[in-house]
Parts: structure tokens; C-alpha cells; sequence
């Protein structure tokens, strides 16, 4: 957020007491001077939590071990204020005796003392009953007293004053319901299973202990008493898909684990009436148990990954400024979900356009980075259309919408992410198709059993035989082997910080041989620092703090450095007229009587040249490490930049990547073309601006802007910043393919050993019924054993 | 063996007991968020007192 300045940060680092960011402008509390902090919200923020007695937090932060809070939002007294209209309530509020209730989705949250401090939310502010917040997906969820002075606004101008920046979330009572429901149904079902195969093993190895036989008919009974639920209630999601492939007309796995079930279990109770001993009851309800469980892990997995989706308004900003109407322009704060056709927004310098409309009043620039892949602003004109998630830079505009939400361009992009998602690993599809023929063979292979046996011995020698090969052969050690390690890497994925799109992403980071880095916001922190400053004449005031004054209001990055420069040096605030921002250009205004203004790089004073500027992107400080890692790797390491030659040169000797592969002044067009050129490549880059180039990649890296956006173009998006975490993930890929290959060969192996068993005859139904479930115990272990490599990632 | 005729039923017993114990906090949605209360937990004390531990950032 702040950045860091060059020239002092390598003597001395003092660290913000609250957000531990570098605290360069020197503020100190009020209460404590050894406190230092970034900002003069930090220090609110660390007075506030002082003030209520609230400092624990401190000590809590510091337990955790946890560093980097997000420093908070300076906030106007607007803001969120249509949390509190009443139309507003009707779609994300919930009433409920006299209380409301509302969910956020919260940015920032880290740890356990974010979970404190926003559970300390009811001592905060007066009216608040109950805040929940719930980690994993972080959402808040405030209750608060129906009354005149309770406001959301309010809770949310707290929460962002507390340096989490809330989301307000549509209330969805349905389907929010519905897979709760679902999920506890899932659990239930695993959960039985789990206990009625365990009880079912107890008597099953009594008898294989030799149980006499009195006994041995009291457990058999109790077997079937306890897979009774196993299999008729827990295994019910497998009949389901089951009839659902056959009327589809398509061979699923589910049906012969459906068709081995059910004949198992009728087998097995018609042995037990008849006194035989041999049931498959411990075989068939630890398979459904198995199973369950692992789907139940793959969906947990999947959906992690996934809840990024449901934020994919973000974009639109926190709410817009409607006007009623041409001729009464009263001004009203809505949230951009109510935005509708023909509304007239009010858009100022930094916000987003909400909706795709017409420029009504105003020129200005906007950064169209979204879809062109370019960060240079484009003009915007009266009349001209403009593109929903686009950002308005220069000049405040008036706009009329003409489309909204999934009908502009970028929910339409949304809306075939969304599609994207369910592609599936190519090695899944190949995994279905060997399958797909195994369960076919399978079936001629028991036909052909059942018909030889009950030919040659008896019918009910026959059926035995036949049963026996499909319950030893049912895939389940083949059905486990890549879902479960695809869902394990992503999870080891996620717990490093990065958000893999799908499968198929883990496979083809296995395949990459070229990878190239964008520069800025990748190997470099991405913001500009002031680097030096080359008086060439005197002027009439000081120059520090006439440069602060020219550049205080304007939101060019160049000015931003400039002012945070001076602002830590403690230059001063003189007084400014005529001021006026070119964009493109630079600044100018009047100070005492001189005009003064900074063209590019240069400063004037009277039209008079009085110094140069420099300015720095710094390198990050991993990135030399991280591109060395990389390199040992194996990968082939290439720079690729719209920047300067110069510029390129000098980073990349930084961070050590050879001249030849620098590719520097590409447009986005031939980014792509370099990109697509390169057979298996991985391109790492900023979110929004090397969108395309990241979509054509082999496999596109996001290590900067937002998460939906970013996923839209890129397969993965690291949470992180920098490339810390690039290395591990391309070993991640690699491995997951190694131990699904493993896997696989295991489960094929271990079928084909077992046909040829049964059909030799050495394989009885007992011996079948041992070894099934421990196949699919050695996948499992496979699996979670993984490689060496993974589990030092894991930890 | 004939013990065994008393320790089944109690066995049992207990098996069911758990079960039910299973489904009621599944369906009282206990299991709904699996990430938040293991941090709860360490807050429950007040922690003024103790002296936050050293070398830790």
C-alpha cells in the first residue's frame, strides 16, 4: 500500500505498529510515543482499539505470528450509506424479531485476532447484537437491532475503519438452504457409513477369527442389521447416478459399484439365511464408505476454489452516485446491483463504471486495461461508449446506462468463466475412457464367468464366481486415483497461497518448458518511488515543498510517489489556484504568484526548466532468489515488458535473466504472438493488464489485481505477491501427475492381477473381499503420502 | 463366552448412542463451518497477562 522509498528504507526500517507496513512519514501515537505508524489511519485505528480497551488485539497479532494487516480506508461520511435504504434491505437484509441481520464478505481477513476483533463488533458500536464470522469462506455476519439510529452504514464505516474493507452479500434464502441441507445430508450419509462399516468389521473379523458357529450366526445377522442403513441410505447417491447414466445411456462408474452393491447384499443375506458363512457385508459398506468419504474431500476442495465466483461484482466498486434526473440533479448513494437502464451515474476521478453506458457531460481518460491489456489511458469522449469495469481516471463524468449486470460485456466474459470451470484434466477424460472399457470388458468377462462355472459346476457356483469377479474388479482404486490427487494438490495449492482454476491446470503445469514474467507488479513491486532529484536552477521556493503541493491531489502514480516522498519528509502545503491535470502530460498550478508545473519528468518554474525527476520501480527482494530456483529447475526463464529497453535491461540483470531473453517495448498484441509461439509456455503477469496474454499462455499466472478478474484470463491466481511461489507450484504439477500415474498403475495392475485370479480360481470371495478394500486404502495412502516434495509443501 | 451375549447389547448400544449423537449435531449444523471455532478456542481466556512469546514478528 505505501510504498517504500529507495533511498532510506536500506538504513532503517521502522515497521507500522498496526499494519507493519515500512512507517516512513514518522507519525507517532498520541497515547504511546514509542508507537510508530504508516499513516494517520493506522494510528486511528491503534487509538480507537486503545480507547475501548480493545489493545489486546496487539498481543493477540503478535501470538499468531502473523504479520501484515491491511492498513485502513480513509473514509468519507458518505459512504455506505445505501446500506441503509429500504429497498436495499429487502434484498440483502434478513428480519427477525425486531433484529436485522446481513452478510458481508470481508477483505483481509487473516487470523485469529481478525476473527477477535470483528467478534468484538456489538462493544464497538452500541447497536450491534451479534457479529459471526465465519474464516473459511470470510464472511461476517452482523445482527443488528431494528431501530431509528441502527445503521449498516455505520457497521460497515466500522469495519472498514478497522482495515477490512466489507462487501454487502445479496441475501439468496434458497439456495443457501439448499445446499446447507445437502451438505449435512452428505455428511450424514458418511457418517453412518463410516459407523455401520466399522461395527460390520467387528463381527466380520470375529468370523474370520472362527467364531463357532452359534455365534457366527448372531453376527451375521447383526451385519446385515448395521449394512442395512450403509446400504440403502448411504450408497443412495450412487443407485441415483447410476439410473441417471443408464437413462443418459452412458456406462458411469456408479453402476457396477450400484450393481455389485446390490447383488452383494442379496448374495450375501440369501448365504447368511442359508447358513454359509461368507457375506461381503465389511467389503461392501467399507467401499460406500470410501467412497463417500472422498467425494466428500473433492467437493469440500472444489468448492473452496470456487466461492471466488460468487464475488464476481467486485469489480463494480463499493457503490455509485445516481442523479434523479438531468433537471434535479439530488444525488443518491446506491449500491451497484441497482443500477438499472437509463440511470444517470455520476463517476468520479478512480471509481469504476458500474454498467455499460453513454458519456453524457465530461471528457476524461479511462483505463480500459480490462479488456485491451493495455495500462496507457484511453481518451474518452462525449457520446462515447464505455464498458462496464472500466476505471475512470482524470475528470469526474456524468454517464446514461444502457446495459447492466449479465448483459454488459464483462458479465457476459463472467458468465463463460463460470463455464470454464468444469473443464476437466485431459488425463480425467482419458481415465473415463479406460473405465469406460474396463467396466464394458468387465461385464463380458462376468457373462462369460457366470456361463462357464454354472456350465461346468453349478448355477449357484456360478453366481458366486460372477459375483466375485465384479466386486474384486469394481474400479474403485481407479475411480479414487485422480480425483484424489488432483483434490489433494489443490488443496496443498491453496494453503500456499494460490487459487488453481481447475484439473486441468495441474496437468498442464506439469508440460511447461518456457516461462515468462511480466515486469511490473511481478519481479518488481510495481509501484514508482522517487529515485532522484537533479536541481538545475533555483527557485522561489522550496522546491520540496512546491512539488507537494503541485501533486497532492492528483492520482497519477508518478505524483502519488512524489507526494509520499515529501509527505515523509515532512515538506508543506502551500497555497495552490488555477491548478489543472493533463493526463498524459502533467500538472500545473499557481503558487505565489509563480506558475509552476511538472511536464513528464521535468519541473518548471515561469517556463523555466528548474529540475529532472527520476523514478524508480524497485525489484522485489525474492526475485532473484525465486528466478534461481526456477532456473534449476530446468525451465527456460524470459522476461517479456511493454517497458523501455533500458529499463528491462537493468531489472533483469537484477533479478538474473540473461539479455538474450529479454523481450522488451512489446505492444499486448505481440505479447500474445511471442506467447503463442513458444510451445508449452507459462506466462506470470498482472491480472488486468496482461489479460490476454495470460489467456493464451499455456498457462497464465495472476499475481496482481482482483481474483475474479484475474481468473477470467488466468488458470491460476496467486494470492500472494511476487513469484515466491511459482517454483512450488510448477513441482506441484509435476508431482501431482507422478503420483496420479502411480496411482493409476497400481489400480490397473491391481485389476488385472485379480481377473486373471478369479478366473484361475485362487481368488475366493474372501480373499476378494479382503483385498478390495485395501486397494483402495493404497491409493488413498499413495495419495496422501504423496512425494517428498509435496509434503514440504504441505507443511 | 457367554459374556459376550451382555457385552453385544451394550456394545450396540453404545454404537447407537453415537450415531444418534452424529445425526443431531449434523442436523443442529454443527459441522457447517469446519475453520472458525478452532481459533475460537484459544480465545476464550483473557490473555493480558501473559507475555507474548519471543522471537515472533
Amino acid at each position: 500500500m505505501h510504498a517504500q522509498h529507495s533511498s532510506i528504507t536500506k538504513q532503517e526500517v521502522v515497521l507500522c505498529s498496526h499494519c507493519d507496513e515500512p512507517a516512513l512519514a514518522g507519525i507517532t501515537s498520541r497515547i504511546d510515543s514509542s508507537k510508530v505508524f504508516c499513516c494517520a489511519g493506522c494510528r486511528t485505528v491503534y487509538e480507537v482499539l486503545n480507547d475501548i480497551g480493545l489493545d489486546e488485539y496487539y498481543q493477540i497479532k503478535e501470538r499468531a505470528g502473523v504479520i501484515k494487516r491491511r492498513a485502513p480506508v480513509q473514509l468519507s461520511e458518505q459512504k455506505y450509506l445505501f446500506l441503509d435504504h429500504d429497498s436495499f434491505h429487502e434484498e440483502y437484509a434478513y428480519k427477525k424479531n425486531q433484529t436485522l441481520s446481513m452478510d458481508f464478505y470481508l477483505e483481509g481477513i487473516h487470523c485469529l485476532a481478525c476473527l477477535w476483533l470483528i467478534e468484538k463488533l456489538p462493544e464497538l458500536v452500541e447497536f450491534v447484537i451479534n457479529a459471526k464470522l465465519d474464516m473459511e469462506k470470510s464472511i461476517v455476519s452482523v445482527t443488528i437491532l431494528e431501530q431509528k439510529d441502527a445503521k449498516f452504514s455505520t457497521v460497515a464505516r466500522e469495519l472498514s475503519q478497522l482495515g477490512y474493507k466489507p462487501h454487502p452479500l445479496q441475501k439468496n434464502q434458497s439456495t443457501i438452504e439448499l445446499k446447507q441441507s445437502e451438505e449435512r445430508s452428505y455428511l450424514l450419509k458418511t457418517g453412518i457409513a463410516a459407523a455401520g462399516a466399522s461395527n460390520v468389521m467387528i463381527y466380520a473379523v470375529s468370523n474370520y477369527a472362527g467364531a463357532s458357529d452359534s455365534y457366527a450366526s448372531i453376527f451375521n445377522m447383526l451385519s446385515i442389521a448395521f449394512a442395512i442403513p450403509v446400504l440403502s441410505y448411504s450408497a443412495l447417491p450412487f443407485y441415483q447416478n447410476a439410473i441417471r447414466s443408464l437413462r443418459n445411456r452412458v456406462v458411469s462408474i456408479d453402476l457396477p459399484i450400484s450393481i455389485a452393491l446390490i447383488a452383494g447384499a442379496f448374495y450375501g443375506a440369501w448365504n447368511v439365511l442359508n447358513g454359509v458363512h461368507e457375506n461381503y457385508f465389511d467389503s461392501l459398506t467399507t467401499l460406500v464408505f470410501l467412497l463417500l468419504l472422498s467425494r466428500y474431500f473433492l467437493k469440500k476442495i472444489q468448492e473452496k476454489a470456487l466461492s471466488s465466483r460468487d464475488f464476481s461484482y467486485f469489480y463494480l466498486g463499493d457503490s455509485v452516485r445516481r442523479i434523479e434526473s438531468l433537471k434535479n440533479r439530488k444525488v443518491q448513494e446506491i449500491h451497484p446491483n441497482f443500477v438499472s437502464k437509463n440511470d444517470y451515474l455520476l463517476i468520479a476521478p478512480g471509481d469504476f463504471i458500474p454498467a455499460d453506458s453513454i458519456v453524457i457531460e465530461g471528457e476524461s481518460y479511462i483505463n480500459n486495461s480490462l479488456f485491451s491489456g493495455e495500462s496507457r489511458p484511453t481518451k474518452l469522449e462525449l457520446g462515447q461508449f464505455v464498458f462496464a469495469g472500466t476505471q475512470n481516471i482524470s475528470n469526474e463524468i456524468l454517464i446514461q446506462v444502457k446495459k447492466t449486470r449479465e448483459e454488459t460485456r464483462v458479465g457476459q466474459i463472467l458468465k463463460s468463466v463460470e463455464d470454464g470451470w468444469k473443464t476437466k484434466a485431459p488425463i480425467v477424460l482419458y481415465v473415463d475412457k479406460i473405465a469406460r472399457f474396463f467396466m464394458f470388458t468387465i461385464f463380458v468377462l462376468v457373462a462369460i464367468l457366470f456361463a462357464k462355472e454354472a456350465y461346468t459346476e453349478s448355477l449357484s457356483s456360478g453366481f458366486e464366481a460372477a459375483l466375485t469377479l465384479l466386486i474384486v474388479t469394481c474400479p474403485c482404486a481407479l475411480a479414487l486415483a485422480t480425483p484424489l490427487a488432483f483434490t489433494r494438490s489443490l488443496e496443498i495449492a491453496a494453503s500456499a497461497g494460490a487459487i488453481i482454476k481447475n484439473d486441468s491446470v495441474l496437468q498442464k503445469l506439469s508440460e511447461v518448458q518456457n516461462i515468462f514474467f511480466d515486469k511490473t507488479g511481478t519481479l518488481t513491486v510495481g509501484q514508482l518511488a522517487l529515485k532522484r532529484i537533479d536541481t538545475c536552477s533555483d527557485s522561489s521556493h522550496s522546491l520540496a515543498d512546491v512539488l507537494l503541493s503541485l501533486t497532492r491531489s492528483s492520482t497519477h502514480p508518478k505524483s502519488r510517489a512524489i507526494t509520499q516522498y515529501f509527505e515523509s519528509r515532512f515538506a508543506k502545503i502551500l497555497n495552490r489556484s488555477n491548478y489543472l491535470e493533463t493526463p498524459g502530460k502533467g500538472v500545473s498550478a499557481d503558487i505565489f504568484g509563480s506558475t509552476y508545473s511538472i511536464d513528464r519528468d521535468r519541473v518548471f518554474e515561469n517556463d523555466k526548466m528548474i529540475a529532472t525527476l527520476s523514478f524508480e520501480d524497485q525489484v522485489r527482494t525474492d526475485s532473484y532468489q525465486s528466478i534461481k530456483s526456477i532456473k534449476d529447475g530446468g525451465y527456460h526463464i524470459s522476461l517479456l515488458s511493454g517497458d523501455h529497453s533500458q529499463v528491462c535491461k537493468e531489472i533483469a540483470l537484477q533479478v538474473g535473466i540473461e539479455k538474450e531473453h529479454i523481450y522488451s517495448e512489446v505492444s499486448p498484441e505481440s505479447k500474445n504472438a511471442i506467447i503463442r509461439n513458444q510451445h508449452k509456455s507459462m506466462m506470470v503477469g498482472d491480472g488486468a493488464n496482461d489479460a490476454i496474454a495470460l489467456s493464451q499462455a499455456h498457462v497464465g499466472v495472476a499475481v496482481l489485481g482482483a481474483m475474479d478478474i484475474s481468473l477470467k484470463a488466468a488458470d491460476i491466481y496467486m494470492s500472494e505477491p511476487g513469484i515466491a511461489r511459482i517454483g512450488d507450484i510448477l513441482t506441484l504439477g509435476k508431482e501431482t501427475m507422478y503420483v496420479i500415474k502411480r496411482n493409476l498403475a497400481f489400480s490397473l495392475i491391481y485389476n488385472l492381477a485379480t481377473i486373471i485370479g478369479v478366473f484361475a480360481g485362487i481368488i475366493t470371495p474372501l480373499i476378494g473381499a479382503i483385498i478390495m478394500p485395501i486397494s483402495s486404502l493404497t491409493v488413498l495412502a499413495s495419495t496422501y503420502i504423496g512425494t517428498k516434495k509435496m509434503r514440504s509443501l504441505w507443511r | 463366552m457367554e459374556i459376550i451375549l451382555v457385552l453385544l447389547p451394550i456394545s450396540i448400544l453404545l454404537g447407537l448412542f453415537f450415531i444418534g449423537g452424529f445425526v443431531w449435531m449434523t442436523k443442529k449444523g454443527q459441522y457447517d463451518d469446519l475453520e472458525t471455532p478452532k481459533f475460537k478456542m484459544l480465545l476464550e481466556d483473557k490473555i493480558k497477562n501473559i507475555a507474548p512469546k519471543e522471537n515472533q514478528k
